[in-house]
């Protein structure tokens, strides 16, 4: 008996022991459901691929040549416009073009998948092609996008550079455009890269500054090659083989007519370089528009404005012709913005494989340092070649987060014994509070885990649903949207700038946005990243706060206006010249 | 080494090293053993007949006899080359006799054997060895070449050109001979760490991993791989291995400057900069001189926009330095953020001098021939 109970005692403390054990357990995974275990199954970021949902079928049609002509290779970009005003961004897509077919394709006007193509934005997240109607079939090889009203009849007009005579699309207001590219003199018929509408002499008007990348010569066209193993092996020519081609600055005449001022503007004081990126901004706070030009393998511009649209490179002394290691690199595209909340703004430079893509802060008194190792940029770019690049407010909490498209330019690296991929995953990196960038692509969404060869990204709030969304361009493949569906509390707030002495757009303002805890430091930028142009106006996440906030605007033409009692959630307009008499409630879109 | 481009390498791995050589090719210390060999017989064996001379001068006297031998020997073939100045078999002879004494006559005696003679790949064989015994590239690549292409499973002769041609900035075919030769079984942890060193060379430093590691599997307490590995983890990216193996690293040398400024990489990537600060410092004092720390200081100063700080620690070096445009690029932007405008832009205009023209990246794509294709497809 007493070694019966002795036993039964021993069996009843084992399955109260373990009955306790599993009470533990369950209430540790409830536990962990609940709170600890949220971070884990809440990304901090997070995309939703809609392309398909939103109707938008864009496929890049760039074949590659046996002999790979270099040009095929770079892609095209992408731009938000609101060309019919009705407070949707639309979302205008270049299309490559295929070497041999240009005679071809020219001829038959109904092959609209190989035009650039205009996507309305139907309110509802889906996109209709409306290419046809707006009249804006084209069968060049398209690359760099600006998008602005250039003619102050507040519709947005479009420029479109190409490798071959560029494009100027003035928006006629009735949902249809006219190509003004010959008759308003902005033909260039070089090799255009990005370009950007900017007020370069302080007329109120928007100029266009053209970056040229090559001299090619489509009749002595330079083909690189190396023997492998007995085979000849072609591959796109590196820049160096290749002579750069000037810039172009088209000075607004206000009369529908451009007038070429490279020459005077002091582009040509120096030989030309091979560019790819520009973002123009006022670098050295003097109230004037400056112009950075990322150049491949050769030293980047800073073009410093003296006021009358007569630039100097300065980006020697400002440090931004080169890395921190003094080395040249092959710059791609350009995302700026006050990436640590200093007031200045800042500058990243997508580069090659090899390189490290280069944030320079802004340090004022026009110097910059390349701050890319500390902010935690450096290794996660070493074996990615960049392109397009944005900087943008993924979870609104206040701090420019930033995204980064990837893709090789050579796709015969292993025929030459190399290990580089050709198609590489995009990244997103959420800024840490200004001090430095944590990589969050491995849990931002499925489109972060695929390998494509990336090239142009814009930002806009396409659903306007307060957060930013990208749209991101691809070589030879399918043009990409994504919804930004990341889970967050903080509110937004969107303005759209209305310039009157300035230029209409608005672009060059600078906005501070005074919240109760924070001072932000907006930028209304023109074109960027790679090839390409953001929604128009401003975004910005507000962080924690939920009291009215103040935005006290610069405009370009250099009057500072304040704009008080704007709540966060809120979208407005604002319209140089009335912030003294309108009431928050009026501008309210 | 600092910021965005990782250095140069340090010069962790000894392709060329001298005891391999000899192990290889050296006929002479065949020669020397078996002479050694010899002078135990001989000492053995005459031990108990006759009175104990020194040791010492015993091989003194059987070396002297050895080399009166080899003298009269070579005077021999001398005298008999004069007459016969085409006897191919006698020019190898006498390269193997003087091999090690005359290596640049040996040379010469051993390329008068043609492909008709017998011998004529020994001799090939050691002219490879001779003239990468005395750093002769130019005599020993193509006596390689020869080599490998008549003996092609000889793993060897494609690791010897995989080095000659890694030490001639070759690196794509020092690879693909280097590549070769673990394939045919060399396959000692030093023929990865060839390869590794290859790929680092060639700009290919995230592809160093792998044979990386494989040295390691086969050698795990090797020094130079865990080092080379935390070295190519901080260049990927992935910092969590690139400590471990810089921390095992410093555990074994704990005075090492090159694994502390690792450390001192990985913390001010991992945004650690006071850390990072205290590794260079620890380094700095083992090493004032070492001038890698000292740029990765002056950047760390910069960073925290202690402007003037870095630029007094690197302007007393500037006459030393001038023309590392890694150290001109650091003191440009100490003098600007120090306020120093006009100095830092002559800096700037000095590295832009430096920069020549073939100074392209190591992984850039070099043509060998630009061709203009006349086209018929212009707009």
């Amino acid at each position: 008996m007493i070694n019966f109970h002795s036993k039964r005692n021993v069996a009843c403390f084992l399955l109260r022991g373990w009955l306790v054990m599993f009470c533990v357990g369950c209430l540790a995974v409830l536990f962990c459901d609940s709170s600890s275990c949220a971070d884990e199954k809440q990304p901090a970021v997070f995309f939703q691929d809609v392309t398909e949902s939103s109707r938008l079928q864009f496929q890049h049609q760039s074949p590659l040549t046996l002999k790979r002509h270099l040009h095929l290779t770079m892609g095209s970009g992408i731009g938000w416009i609101d060309f019919d005003n009705d407070g949707f961004p639309d979302l205008y897509c270049a299309q490559g073009q295929a070497w041999r077919d240009v005679k071809r394709k020219q001829g038959d006007a109904t092959e609209i998948r190989l035009s650039n193509r205009l996507f309305q934005n139907r309110g509802d997240s889906q996109f209709q092609d409306v290419t046809t109607q707006a009249g804006l079939m084209d069968f060049g090889y398209s690359m760099g996008i600006a998008v602005g009203d250039y003619n102050h009849d507040g519709f947005e007009d479009l420029y479109v550079s190409q490798f071959g005579q560029n494009l100027l699309y003035c928006n006629n207001g009735d949902g249809t455009f006219s190509n003004n590219s010959y008759s308003a003199h902005v033909d260039d018929p070089g090799y255009g890269a990005s370009c950007t509408w900017a007020d370069l002499n302080g007329d109120g008007l928007l100029d266009l500054y053209v970056v040229n990348y090559l001299e090619i010569d489509r009749e002595h066209y330079p083909i690189c090659s190396r023997k492998v193993d007995g085979t000849r092996v072609y591959f796109v020519c590196h820049p160096r083989y290749v002579r750069g081609e000037y810039d172009i600055v088209y000075q607004n005449l206000g009369n529908g007519l451009f007038r070429d001022v490279s020459k005077k503007a002091g582009l040509q004081n120096e030989p030309a370089r091979q560019g790819l990126g520009v973002f123009a901004a006022d670098y050295d706070n003097d109230g004037d528009m400056d112009i950075y030009v990322a150049n491949d393998s050769v030293a980047n511009q800073l073009w410093v404005n003296d006021g009358h649209g007569v630039f100097t490179d300065q980006a020697l002394i400002a440090g931004l012709a080169f890395n921190r290691t003094g080395d040249r690199e092959a710059g791609m595209g350009i995302a700026g913005a006050d990436y640590n909340d200093d007031g200045q703004i800042d500058l990243f430079v997508t580069n090659y494989f090899g390189e490290t893509n280069t944030l320079y802060r802004n340090e004022g008194s026009l110097f910059f340092l390349d701050v890319t190792d500390e902010a935690g940029l450096a290794a996660a770019s070493r074996v990615r070649l960049g392109f397009g690049a944005s900087f943008l407010d993924c979870n609104n909490d206040g701090w420019e987060d930033l995204f980064i498209t990837n893709g090789h330019v050579h796709d015969r690296l292993t025929q030459l014994g190399k290990n580089e991929p050709f198609e590489q995953e995009p990244q997103v990196f959420l800024n840490q509070k200004g001090t430095r960038f944590s990589n969050v692509s491995a849990r931002a969404g499925k489109f972060f885990q695929k390998k494509q060869v990336g090239r142009g990204c814009a930002v806009a709030d396409f659903n306007r649903d307060g957060r930013a969304d990208l749209a991101v361009s691809h070589l030879n493949e399918n043009l990409v949207l994504l919804e930004n569906r990341t889970v967050t509390t903080a509110q937004s707030l969107s303005l759209k700038l209305i310039g009157t002495t300035s230029n209409r757009s608005g672009i060059g303002a600078m906005v501070e946005i005074t919240t109760d805890s924070r001072k932000l430091t907006r930028y209304r930028r023109g074109s960027s990243s790679y090839l390409s142009a953001d929604e128009s106006g401003v975004l910005t996440g507000l962080g924690n706060s939920l009291a009215p906030v103040t935005a006290k605007v610069t405009w370009p033409a250099g009057k500072t206006e304040i704009w008080s009692g704007l709540q966060p959630g809120g979208r407005y307009t604002l319209i140089e010249g009335t912030s003294g008499f309108r009431d928050p409630s009026q501008i309210q879109q | 080494m600092i910021m965005n481009t990782l250095p140069e390498p340090d010069n962790l791995t000894k392709p060329f090293s001298g005891t391999e050589k000899r192990a290889l090719f050296s006929s002479g210390s065949i020669v020397a053993g078996v002479g050694f060999m010899a002078l135990l017989v001989f000492y053995f064996s005459g031990h108990n007949d006759s009175a104990p001379a020194p040791k010492a001068e015993q091989a003194a006297m059987s070396q002297v006899s050895h080399q009166n031998q080899e003298k009269a020997r070579q005077k021999e073939l001398i005298a008999y080359l004069q007459q016969h100045s085409d006897d191919e078999f006698a020019h190898f002879q006498l390269g193997e006799l003087i091999r090690d004494r005359a290596p640049f006559q040996a040379l010469e005696n051993y390329s008068h054997v043609t492909p008709r003679h017998p011998r004529y790949f020994e001799a090939v064989e050691a002219i490879a060895a001779i003239a990468m015994e005395q750093d002769l590239p130019l005599q020993a690549k193509p006596a390689l070449l020869t080599l490998v292409r008549e003996y092609p499973q000889e793993g060897r002769y494609h690791k010897n050109l995989a080095q000659l041609l890694f030490k001639a900035a070759d690196y794509d075919r020092a690879l693909k001979y280097a590549t070769r030769s673990i394939e045919l079984g060399e396959n000692q942890a030093q023929a990865y760490m060839l390869v590794a060193n290859i790929l680092r060379q060639a700009g290919r430093t995230s592809e160093m991993s792998g044979p990386l590691k494989q040295a390691l599997y086969l050698e795990p307490d090797l020094y130079e791989a865990h080092l080379n590995l935390a070295y190519a983890a901080i260049y990927s990216g992935d910092l969590e291995s690139a400590e471990r193996e810089a921390r095992w690293c410093l555990e074994q040398q704990p005075a090492s400057i090159t694994v502390l400024r690792y450390l001192a990489l990985i913390d001010r990537n991992q945004g650690k900069i006071e850390e990072a600060v205290s590794h260079i410092e620890q380094a700095r004092l083992i090493d004032p001189q070492d001038f890698e720390c000292l740029l990765v200081e002056a950047d760390l100063l910069i960073f925290q926009r202690k402007g003037l700080q870095a630029y007094d620690l690197l302007k007393p070096l500037y006459s030393e330095w001038k023309t590392e445009r890694r150290f001109i690029a650091a003191l440009a932007r100490a003098a600007g953020l120090a306020g120093k405008r006009e100095e830092s832009l002559q800096l700037q205009q000095e590295n832009q001098l430096l920069i020549k023209e073939d100074d392209l990246r190591p992984s850039s794509l070099q043509s060998e021939t630009v061709e203009e294709i006349r086209s018929r497809q212009g707009r």
